[in-house]
């Protein structure tokens, strides 16, 4: 009897510890959102849409999945943002883990000769860990990464974020291939799949669809969920980790302006500049 | 000469651990020594040039010394966006390796030859460019590639049957394949076969005294060493590439850079401004384009007895 309300105690704990840190997780998001609408106004930014849509899941890996620990960079997990374009989401992730200031990104984000551009640039001291910009590139040299590691028997994992519309390219096709052959479990594929791209949504442009039977065709690992739930993405990453010799994806399904109804959903969003009646607006929206 | 390629690369790869070889499924009978020797060091990541570079990028920057090998428009063409953004824009230690360049590929067209290949890559910036012309020059330019850690790439095409060289190429200096103050003949690659044998039969035939000079590493340039030996008032420059952006640009440029002042005559004989989609063997195809023996005879003979 004793053992058994001790058992349970610790998972009332453990149960308390976790919803404590998805509130941390949950609480951090709606800062960053409401910071990727002030520097995107005052920096005139475009991609608002696009850092909304995935805020909530550089929040689940950089805060509740991934291991980074500044003191040794050798044992981190790797991440590439493989959809550039939402690079300020990114930078926002890397200042609240101390890579830099609120101070730096300020001076340094959009500016001339700064050091944080409207897409990433590999600098180990920033927390960066490869470049982006060209769509299609990042999952191949996430899995190559992925390769090195395995190679070396060591147990860092290589994290992708990749666009829905980036899905198009070929490349991501010839890496799927690759990671499926060489069961590169230590390699996690993240979609942002808000269904919107340059031109509109994804189904009337170049359908995806049946995205999920497709990875798992090439031998891939698949979960899709929620992707604006922290305690469903986490979950779904853990579960991806249980499974072994496979490459992992996780379809992230995510509304592009989330949190800001008249951005939500509208591939505008992607391009649309804040005017300041507008900003003011989105504010009270995300409130 | 990819089989001096890959038995420099075995001997190193047994001292460096950390050097892998990719390649798009090509180098069959040529990589299966490698293979065999380091099995989990040579992977074939099938037919697939982006995802190659991608892959060798990520395990560049994980730390690794990487080779990528495959026939050479595929792997500089269809990848130049990968080898631009991802390889050497990042400074990665990646060395790309690709078979054939200019008309080695002979009748199988336009696909598998190009001239273009040195033009485009020496506009990218921080890419060590290497078109070795013998096996002697391929061991020099496999050193230099052996002990940088920087972005390069190395045309390798067929080896000539014989080497111009009579010991192992160490410095610049031993580039100096023939002596002479009537002209100085800068070459890159392997039409040094033709140049050499045209400069030979000449010497012989007319006693004219050439100095003929290979440059089987195009960028960094060493622009002083070529300045150097410009120190007579005729220079001609041969290559089987396009007339833009090659060697004769890199000449011409030096001594516009740094003679100016001095009249120095010029000519550069590279392949015309015009699609080279003709079908032939390499000697034909190399007459057509007057890169034979015969040809650059007679261009040499005409250029020595202009008057200036």
């Amino acid at each position: 009897m004793v053992c058994l309300k001790l058992s349970t105690g610790i998972r009332i704990f453990t149960m308390r510890k976790k919803n404590k840190s998805i509130d941390k997780i949950n609480f951090i998001s709606k800062e960053l959102k409401k910071k990727i609408l002030d520097i995107s106004f005052k920096k005139k930014a475009h991609h608002i849409g696009s850092c909304l849509s995935c805020i909530d899941l550089l929040c689940a890996l950089y805060f509740g999945f991934m291991k980074i620990d500044k003191k040794k960079i050798n044992k981190n997990d790797r991440f590439i943002m493989s959809k550039g374009h939402a690079a300020l989401s990114y930078y926002l992730i890397l200042m609240k883990h101390k890579f830099f200031t609120e101070k730096f990104l300020m001076n340094e984000y959009l500016t001339d000769n700064g050091k944080l551009g409207g897409h990433p640039d590999m600098n180990n001291k920033l927390g960066i860990d490869f470049s982006s910009g060209s769509l299609g590139n990042g999952i191949s040299v996430a899995a190559g990464m992925a390769y090195a590691f395995k190679a070396d028997k060591k147990k860092n994992k290589v994290f992708v974020l990749v666009g829905d519309g980036e899905c198009n390219e070929g490349i991501v096709w010839e890496t799927a291939l690759f990671a499926g052959h060489h069961k590169l479990d230590n390699l996690f594929v993240i979609i942002d799949y808000n269904k919107l791209q340059g031109f509109g949504s994804t189904d009337k442009i170049l359908n995806l669809e049946p995205l999920k039977p497709k990875f798992e065709s090439f031998n891939w690992n698949v979960i899709q969920t929620d992707g604006h739930n922290i305690i469903e993405i986490l979950r779904s990453l853990k579960s991806l980790n249980k499974k072994k010799k496979r490459p992992n994806l996780l379809i992230a399904n995510t509304i592009k302006g989330k949190g800001v109804k008249f951005m939500e959903n509208k591939f505008e969003s992607h391009y649309e500049v804040l005017s300041e009646k507008k900003y003011n607006i989105s504010i009270k929206h995300l409130n | 000469m990819r089989f001096v390629f890959v038995n420099k690369l075995i001997n190193y790869s047994k001292k460096n651990k950390n050097v892998y070889l990719i390649t798009s499924d090509l180098g069959y009978r040529a990589f299966e020594k490698f293979a065999k020797l380091f099995p989990k060091r040579f992977i074939n990541v099938g037919v697939s040039e982006n995802n190659m570079i991608g892959i060798a990028a990520g395990m560049a920057a994980s730390g690794k010394k990487i080779f990528v090998y495959s026939i050479l428009p595929f792997v500089v063409f269809r990848s130049l966006e990968q080898i631009r953004n991802n390889i050497v824009h990042n400074n990665l230690d990646v060395n790309i390796i690709g078979a054939g360049g200019g008309f080695s590929y002979n009748v199988q067209g336009i696909s598998h030859n190009t001239c273009e290949d040195i033009s485009v890559l020496r506009s990218l910036p921080n890419l060590s460019i290497h078109n070795p012309g013998s096996r002697l020059e391929a061991e020099f330019i496999l050193k230099s590639m052996f002990k940088s850690n920087r972005p390069s790439f190395a045309r390798l095409g067929k080896s000539p049957d014989m080497d111009f060289y009579k010991k192992i190429i160490n410095s610049t200096n031993d580039l100096i394949l023939t002596k002479g103050n009537d002209l100085t003949i800068f070459t890159t690659g392997n039409i040094l076969e033709n140049v050499y044998k045209a400069v030979k039969n000449l010497e012989k035939d007319k006693g004219y005294k050439i100095k003929l000079i290979s440059i089987p590493t195009l960028k960094p340039a060493n622009e002083k060493f070529i300045i150097k030996n410009v120190n007579v008032p005729r220079v001609l420059s041969i290559e089987e590439n396009i007339n833009i952006g090659g060697l004769g640009s890199l000449i011409a440029m030096s001594i516009f850079k740094y003679k100016k002042n001095k009249r120095i005559h010029f000519k550069s004989l590279s392949l015309e401004d015009i699609i080279h989609n003709k079908i032939g063997s390499q000697d034909y195809l190399r007459k057509i384009n007057k890169l034979n023996i015969e040809n650059i005879k007679k261009l040499i003979i005409k250029f020595l007895r202009e008057k200036y």
